[in-house]
């Protein structure tokens, strides 16, 4: 039981420091929203007071944009 | 910015109210400085209707009130409606705040008169890690329960803007009756739904601005008929920047970027 244990262990080792294939190029970079997804302003049309709310930050420039 | 900007447009006769519930700084990190004479310019120009002080944000209102006495950055940034009912502070170049801040509201066109909507905020320092020597912080359970009365004449529709977590916004919701909305901006990374407790309507914004929640009222007879809904809106690479803010994010991007080489 020790020895199988003591196997699977080191048959382990090569696949936890084997290196990746080749190297991913990381995602890529979205093209910058030109135009506004108007989907986002769906919602209830019968009203006549809304009311936005943010918070917590925390130095992240979210909504600011 | 550009959400409101669309919201205006499809929306040109309805009035939306623009709240911050607080912890808009950065702190601990070595571009904070930096990020944080953005935050403050980015706010300013987001011409918001609240703002709550909270205790994270409390060390660094009291440096940019330092920094704007120096003449580091302009003292127009700290012209914002910066609000709180549990914290009074001596200190001299502490920027501005009010206690609360009533907005009359044209809502209703048969009612005749606006609504007065009334909107303050409490800061949560359960621990006490705020300075008592140069502030200080009444219990936010004690400063709701005085706020309320006190609104009671000149407010339809009080608005509390807090950082104290979800369970206890629902303790003081209970506790203290007569508050319409309650806005929890606690370190909250998970959506979750709006939720009436008592008279209060309970509304937690999601952390880092990656959602705005959005709640939409039909207000008949003053306050006394009020229908609801709200939402969240992911504010992903899939919404444009407003182009003068979004020129400003690139600028404090590039800065930021130097400071961490």
């Amino acid at each position: 039981m020790k020895k199988n244990i003591l196997l699977l262990f080191f048959l382990c080792i090569p696949l936890v420091f084997a290196a990746p294939a080749s190297q991913s190029p990381g995602p890529a970079q979205a093209p910058a929203a030109t135009e506004f997804p108007v989907q986002l302003l769906q919602g209830s049309e019968n009203f006549n007071l809304a009311i936005d709310i943010y918070g917590d930050l925390r130095g992240n420039f979210g909504p600011c944009g | 910015m550009s959400y409101w900007n669309a919201f205006a447009k499809k929306f040109p006769s309805q009035t939306l109210l623009r709240l911050d519930g607080g912890s808009i700084f950065s702190r601990g990190e070595a571009a904070s400085p930096v990020v944080n004479r953005y935050m403050i310019e980015g706010t300013y120009r987001s011409n918001l209707d609240g703002i709550n002080m909270s205790a994270w944000d409390l060390p660094v209102w009291q440096e940019m009130g330092d920094l704007a006495a120096a003449g580091e950055i302009s003292k127009e940034f700290l012209k914002v409606p910066l609000v709180s009912a549990n914290v009074t502070t001596k200190l001299p170049n502490f920027p501005a705040f009010q206690r609360y801040i009533v907005k009359e509201l044209k809502v209703d066109p048969k009612a005749g008169k606006p609504l007065r909507v009334g909107i303050t905020g409490l800061l949560f320092d359960p621990e006490e890690r705020i300075s008592r020597k140069d502030f200080q912080v009444q219990k936010p359970e004690d400063a709701a329960r005085q706020i309320v009365a006190d609104l009671g004449g000149k407010a339809d529709y009080i608005i509390i803007l807090t950082d104290m977590a979800l369970g206890q916004a629902i303790s003081l919701a209970v506790v203290v009756p007569g508050i319409h909305l309650l806005v929890v901006a606690h370190d909250y990374a998970a959506a979750t739904d709006a939720q009436q407790i008592g008279d209060s309507l309970i509304v937690g914004p999601i952390h880092e601005g990656q959602m705005l929640s959005e709640v939409r009222l039909n207000i008949k007879s003053g306050a006394q008929r009020v229908e609801i809904e709200s939402h969240n809106v992911p504010l992903n690479e899939t919404v444009p920047d407003d182009p003068a803010l979004g020129e400003l994010i690139s600028k404090a991007r590039a800065e930021v970027a130097k400071v961490k080489k």
